[in-house]
């Protein structure tokens, strides 16, 4: 099942690249996919799939790909 | 004298065009420093409350702190305070750029205006002399043209000018005042109280270094911070996609602000994001005074139709959503021509934004006609009448003379409830920012001694998770455990205490957002050291924080003799019920009573009465306030 993972925003000049893909062979929470690619919880606000705005706890159960939009501030 | 000041305060008085130089004790200057707390020292003192402030008796002030000019990085900050022609209530505003590191090596602290002159005039301020020159040729000029004839006719290109366009001339109540005809001092219709007062323009020029208590030092600490910010992500983020970069998050969030608040789904927000507007109309990046972010945006337009000249910089993310998604445009092109306008007649962009967006709904809904509009056709989404709107606001001309009152006096005038089209805290038109996702934001909305304000703190995200940036760093504040965004709790309304205080403090000292955490790279420590490296003082944060509150506590006494209240302390309406369509269709309303809770709960944090919001006299005396205590008695 491939995942594929877009980052917005700062996100992407904090990661190594701003489009991320891992396989997996079974379902799979957003957490467990953040864990894998060591990518900090504190640094995401938003995450979409699709449409759908969702929380870490979401369980993938098919190929998607999520959008991770970073924490915003004022200015 | 401490190390950091030049010892003077400078005092016009306009009316007889006579001025005057206070010399104050070092004791007076570690009292309030600079900024908003100094200039509430003068408020309190001087004016009389219910001053009328378009009258000669509201004072001006100009104020930078005893960091400013220190060449350190996201310092260059200044504040100018007046009785808000907007609110009614404290009015402040701070602004980056040249000006108020200009007007420290130019021999002054802060200047006092008061009086008003019967002709235009400017301010010509050199190493320590005071010109006022008249600025009957001025009158009437856009910001670029008055620029370029004051430092032609200075004979300077390096001179630094603060000025007003058409707008502040005509006390349009939003208008601003902008320096390096780039930089605003930008809410609260100050601009409006300088056109009162007939005065154009102030240009400084100092060839004095600013005398510092150890220079090595704090070069050593911006060297520092310097290779940290140009490493970090989140600066990287400012310099390439400026404060544009949020559209995108907000736009497929499903709460990017459109349709004067009707929504936050806004379908053509691909149009308006940083991505679209670095592929289209950026023409460079700008920084401020020894600042190496460069987040500020220059663009240019071209086209047959439609120029936008790059010396008025570029729209930032609340222009782009204030006189973008939430008048329906899309257009980046015309966004942008409608910033250089509001830029050359100094309007607020948001204000400006909020005030044709309520008339388009207004407008929509049958409550304005076609004969109010004089023929425009003012819809969501007619981007040529947003532009010819901003123009008759600036000159206040048919509809335009009524809304550059600002939403919610213009709305108390169209009446037939036009009142439930307008989004505003104590007058001021909200930012561009939905606290249904920050509810920390909310709150500053609320209790914003100048009016709804998106900088008021440092924002719910930044402390969401254990590793937050604003956990990890700030813990020396007392800022241990996570809060989510939006939780409406004690412990949020306990963190936005201490958050309030400490970005109070960097409005007094000039500090910038975007340089400091939990928003960037440099630490409270590395900023403590420039402040003692600045001034000679073995100041702490706990000294910094009291200052930050005492200020607060000015500000609430001054409204207080306005006669705000703890009515005044509210947020809009549309934020108790949740957002409609989009990702976020049916989420996220804040519950009213809970708000109400915090409000209070907030007081009780504050020392003041929970239940009118007033200081107490024990407060006072806590913050050297005791000179105010008869105020809250009365």
């Amino acid at each position: 099942m491939k995942i594929s993972i877009k980052l917005e925003g700062y996100l992407k000049y904090k990661y190594p690249s701003s489009i991320l893909e891992l396989d997996y062979p079974k379902p799979v929470t957003i957490r467990q996919v953040l864990e894998d690619t060591k990518i900090s919880s504190a640094d995401i606000f938003f995450i979409k799939v699709g449409d759908l705005m969702v929380k870490e706890e979401y369980l993938l159960t098919k190929p998607s790909e999520l959008k991770l939009f970073p924490v915003i501030g004022g200015g | 004298m401490s190390y950091g000041y030049t010892g003077n305060i400078l005092h016009i008085d306009l009316s007889s065009r006579k001025h005057w130089i206070e010399h104050p004790f070092e004791i007076f200057y570690r009292t309030y420093w600079g900024g908003r707390a100094l200039a509430l020292y003068y408020m309190l003192n001087q004016m009389k409350p219910h001053t009328d402030p378009l009258s000669p008796d509201n004072l001006l002030i100009f104020a930078p702190s005893v960091i400013t000019g220190a060449p350190a990085p996201a310092i260059p900050r200044y504040t100018v305070c007046a009785k808000s022609p907007l609110t009614g209530a404290q009015g402040e505003a701070e602004a980056g750029g040249w000006w108020g590191p200009e007007l420290k090596k130019a021999g002054f602290d802060a200047i006092i205006i008061k009086g008003s002159s019967k002709t235009p005039v400017y301010l010509w301020i050199k190493d320590g002399q005071i010109e006022i020159k008249e600025a009957t040729h001025l009158w009437g000029k856009d910001t670029g043209t008055t620029q370029k004839i004051i430092k032609k006719e200075l004979k300077d290109d390096k001179v630094r000018v603060a000025q007003i366009g058409p707008a502040g001339e005509n006390l349009v109540r939003f208008a601003n005042i902008v320096n390096e005809l780039k930089h605003f001092n930008g809410r609260n219709g100050l601009g409006a109280v300088m056109g009162s007062k007939k005065l154009k323009a102030i240009a400084v020029k100092g060839t004095k270094s600013i005398d510092l208590y150890n220079k090595e030092k704090i070069n050593q600490v911006t060297k520092n911070i310097t290779k940290r910010i140009m490493d970090n992500p989140l600066s990287r983020s400012l310099r390439e996609l400026g404060t544009p970069a949020v559209v995108r998050s907000f736009y497929e969030a499903g709460c990017l602000p459109s349709y004067n608040w009707t929504t936050g789904n806004f379908k053509e927000g691909e149009s308006l994001t940083a991505e679209t507007y670095n592929k289209t109309i950026l023409k460079g990046t700008k920084g401020c005074f020894a600042c190496p972010i460069r987040c500020k945006r220059v663009v240019e337009v071209n086209e047959k139709d439609l120029k936008v000249d790059p010396s008025y910089g570029g729209p930032e993310y609340e222009t782009i959503a204030s006189l973008g998604s939430l008048c329906g445009i899309s257009d980046l092109k015309y966004i942008a021509k409608a910033n250089e306008l509001c830029n050359k007649y100094t309007m607020d962009t948001i204000s400006t934004g909020m005030v044709i967006a309520f008339a388009m709904q207004c407008y929509e809904g049958g409550l304005l006609t076609k004969e109010d509009t004089e023929g425009i056709e003012l819809t969501f989404g007619n981007k040529e009448a947003m532009l010819k709107m901003i123009g008759k606001i600036a000159y206040r001309e048919g509809l335009g003379d009524l809304l550059s009152q600002g939403s919610y006096l213009a709305a108390q005038k169209i009446g037939k409830g036009a009142e439930t089209f307008i989004h505003q805290v104590k007058g001021q038109e909200i930012p561009m920012h939905d606290p249904r996702l920050k509810t920390g934001v909310g709150l500053q909305y609320a209790l914003s001694d100048y009016g709804a304000d998106h900088m008021k703190a440092a924002h719910d995200p930044f402390f969401k998770d254990k590793d937050s940036e604003g956990i990890k760093e700030m813990k020396g504040l007392g800022i241990l455990e996570p809060i989510s965004p939006t939780d409406i709790g004690e412990k949020k309304v306990a963190l936005f205490k201490l958050l309030d205080i400490y970005w109070t403090v960097f409005d007094i000292l000039g500090v910038c957002d975007f340089g400091y955490v939990p928003r960037s790279v440099g630490t409270m420590e590395e900023l403590l050291k420039i402040i003692r490296s600045s001034s000679g003082w073995e100041t702490t944060w706990f000294e910094l924080m009291s200052l930050g509150e005492r200020s607060i506590n000015m500000a609430r006494i001054f409204n207080h003799r306005e006669g705000f209240s703890s009515k005044d302390d509210t947020l809009p309406e549309v934020f108790y019920y949740p957002f409609k369509g989009g990702p976020l269709d049916g989420k996220l309303a804040i519950n009213k009573k809970d708000f109400q809770k915090a409000l209070r709960l907030r007081y009780q944090l504050m020392g003041w009465d929970p239940d009118t919001g007033i200081p107490t006299p024990a407060k006072l005396i806590e913050l050297g306030l005791h000179w105010l205590i008869d105020e809250v008695k009365s």
